[in-house]
């Protein structure tokens, strides 16, 4: 449950907590013996943040060597210059050419040589479904290509064709030439097609129905399908890695998943990483898979895939409060993270800690009258691989109470706290839990507080709605007493 | 239980039916979807946020607010569900 407007307010009161000392403080765990916490390296350390960026919406990244390409949703193609990642400089915003000069849209990149390749599905922004070309450098467009009833999505690029998926027209191939893109292959029915990848003879398509579609494109002019494996989720992403010979896929709900592709005509899951949220792009780097998981960016150790582990999350601490990274890149040791508002670089060097992650970062206590108490649960978990030890769990109002306030979870462990709200008025309140733990980046870990707010909040009767659903009819809320319902709002912009 | 995808206006505009039944299509999403042309998304409380989208709500069997979020939660979401649906 989130507050309203309490990110900033509620940071204030924390904000002295910050910088509290960790080795050396005691507590005392279940089973009564006693856990210091420890000082731990944090694997994932913020870098730089890109000057410039405010509202950019960052969809997907891409590193490579010294160069970061992103596609933003309102602002085109980006191209960073990242060899000094503490430092990182725009060369280049492509978005004057891209159909709307007020918000240009890149969806999807691909990069190959002195090309880089976008895409866009079509949208409200910009009506026409296109792949363009750019010069890496300039930035100059050399081509563009549009298909009737073709909506193109994620896509690969390599040996001077693009790959392209296509939604239920599938994967479209485009030979790349001076100034042209044009089609000379394409293999319809993979489901819904949604991204790709490209290694070798064979491409590898993201099919967002849940499964992974293996094509051989040894003649792109006649790619021909060579297997299709059940994977559930919905593939949004997929990244091979040639030394394990596995396709890590990026699977929405169904987190990370790792498919060997050692014979690609008879793929086998080999590992299976559930991800809290829903997994969006995977990068690869030296052993580790990188998943932008849209709350946070989950590093993962995959050097053995059938192995797979959590080496460290990261959730970037923002002014607006909560951060969505729904695209990552990662080269040469930094990754770099597609924030909503801004381009990110963190330094990664694994190690083993513990890492704190709490179900909720809100909690709206609803009314509650004076003189009467409301609880709720909050759930902890340790998702490293290091004991955890929290010593200090304390709120930053006396109305708002905790039922402990140390905590010790072994690795994967989890456990409730109990959170109550004891009002002495009918006044709205607002406050802060924090707490401090030995985990090396959520220091302290902050979860706001409310009860007696004055807009809608839980417990209050949900107002009237109203649906006018597509394909006809009219949806009512107040239709459906007796069911659960659950109504998710959003736009298509 | 029942799910339904309520789309608002986005920073450019009403969504139209249009724009909606290409999302639908592109997406696959397998429950009903439909326009809120009151807005009902706004008297929510409103997180000090660029965009106030994603916003779920559940709402129990009597027609109260149980659980909103602007932040995607699913395993908070899930287990109010199972709460809800098992009372």
């Amino acid at each position: 449950m989130l507050l309203s407007s309490g990110c900033t307010e509620a940071k204030a009161p924390c904000a002295g907590v910050r910088t509290s000392e960790v080795a050396g403080q005691a507590v005392t765990g279940a089973d009564g013996t006693i856990v210091s916490a420890q000082r731990y390296e944090d694997p994932l350390v913020q870098l730089s943040r890109l000057d410039g960026s405010t509202f950019v919406e960052i969809l997907e990244v891409q590193a490579v060597g010294d160069r970061v390409f992103f596609c933003s949703g309102v602002k085109g193609l980006n191209i960073v210059d990242v060899s000094t990642p503490t430092s990182m400089k725009t060369l280049a915003r492509i978005g004057s050419s891209l159909g709307s000069t007020r918000y240009p849209r890149c969806q999807h990149l691909a990069v190959e040589a002195d090309n880089v390749f976008i895409s866009n599905r079509g949208d409200e922004i910009q009506s026409t479904s296109f792949v363009a070309a750019f010069d890496r450098d300039t930035g100059a467009e050399l081509a563009t290509y549009t298909e009737p009833d073709h909506s193109f999505e994620g896509l690969a690029a390599a040996g001077g064709y693009v790959f392209a998926a296509a939604h239920d027209q599938g994967l479209v191939v485009l030979k790349v030439g001076e100034n042209s893109l044009t089609r000379v292959g394409g293999v319809g029915a993979l489901g819904n097609a949604w991204n790709v990848a490209h290694d070798g003879e064979h491409a590898y398509v993201a099919d967002s129905d849940g499964r992974l579609v293996i094509v051989n494109v040894a003649d792109p002019t006649k790619p021909v399908v060579a297997s299709v494996l059940e994977i559930g989720g919905s593939p949004q992403s997929v990244a091979i890695d040639e030394s394990t010979q596995t396709a890590w896929v990026a699977a929405g709900s169904s987190g990370l998943i790792g498919v060997s592709i050692a014979n690609p005509s008879t793929p086998l899951v080999v590992a299976e990483a559930d991800t809290p949220a829903t997994a969006l792009q995977v990068a690869l780097d030296d052993g580790h898979a990188f998943v932008a998981d849209w709350n946070d960016v989950r590093a993962y150790d995959v050097s053995q895939p059938a192995a797979v582990a959590l080496v460290s999350s990261e959730r970037i601490d923002v002014p607006q409060g909560f951060s969505r990274v729904l695209g990552v890149g990662a080269a040469n040791g930094t990754v770099f993270m597609g924030e909503w508002t801004g381009l990110y670089a963190y330094r990664f060097e694994p190690s083993v800690t513990p890492d704190i992650w709490a179900a909720e970062r809100s909690i709206d206590f609803g009314a509650v009258p004076a003189g009467s108490t409301a609880t709720a649960a909050l759930i902890l978990r340790n998702l490293g691989q290091a004991p955890l030890v929290a010593w200090d769990i304390a709120t930053t109002d006396a109305a708002f109470s905790v039922s402990q306030t140390q905590l010790v979870l072994g690795p994967g462990e989890a456990d409730a706290i109990e959170v109550s709200f004891s009002p002495g008025n009918d006044d709205e309140q607002r406050a802060c839990l924090a707490v401090r733990s030995d985990d090396p980046d959520d220091q302290p870990l902050v979860i706001e507080l409310g009860g007696n707010l004055p807009s809608l909040g839980v417990g209050d009767p949900a107002p009237d709605v109203e649906v006018q659903l597509v394909g006809g009819g009219t949806w009512r809320l107040d239709e459906q007493r007796g069911k659960v319902v659950v109504m998710a709002y959003f736009a298509t912009f | 239980m029942q799910v339904v995808g309520v789309a608002t206006g986005g920073l450019f505009g009403e969504d139209t039916t249009a724009q909606l039944e290409r999302f639908v299509a592109q997406t696959n999403v397998t429950f009903p979807v439909g326009r809120d042309d009151a807005g009902t998304h706004r008297r929510y409380p409103t997180a000090n946020s660029i965009s106030p989208f994603p916003l779920d709500v559940v709402v129990d069997k009597l027609g109260n607010i149980a659980y909103f979020n602007r932040a995607f939660d699913p395993e908070s979401m899930k287990a109010v569900i199972q709460s809800l649906i098992a009372q």
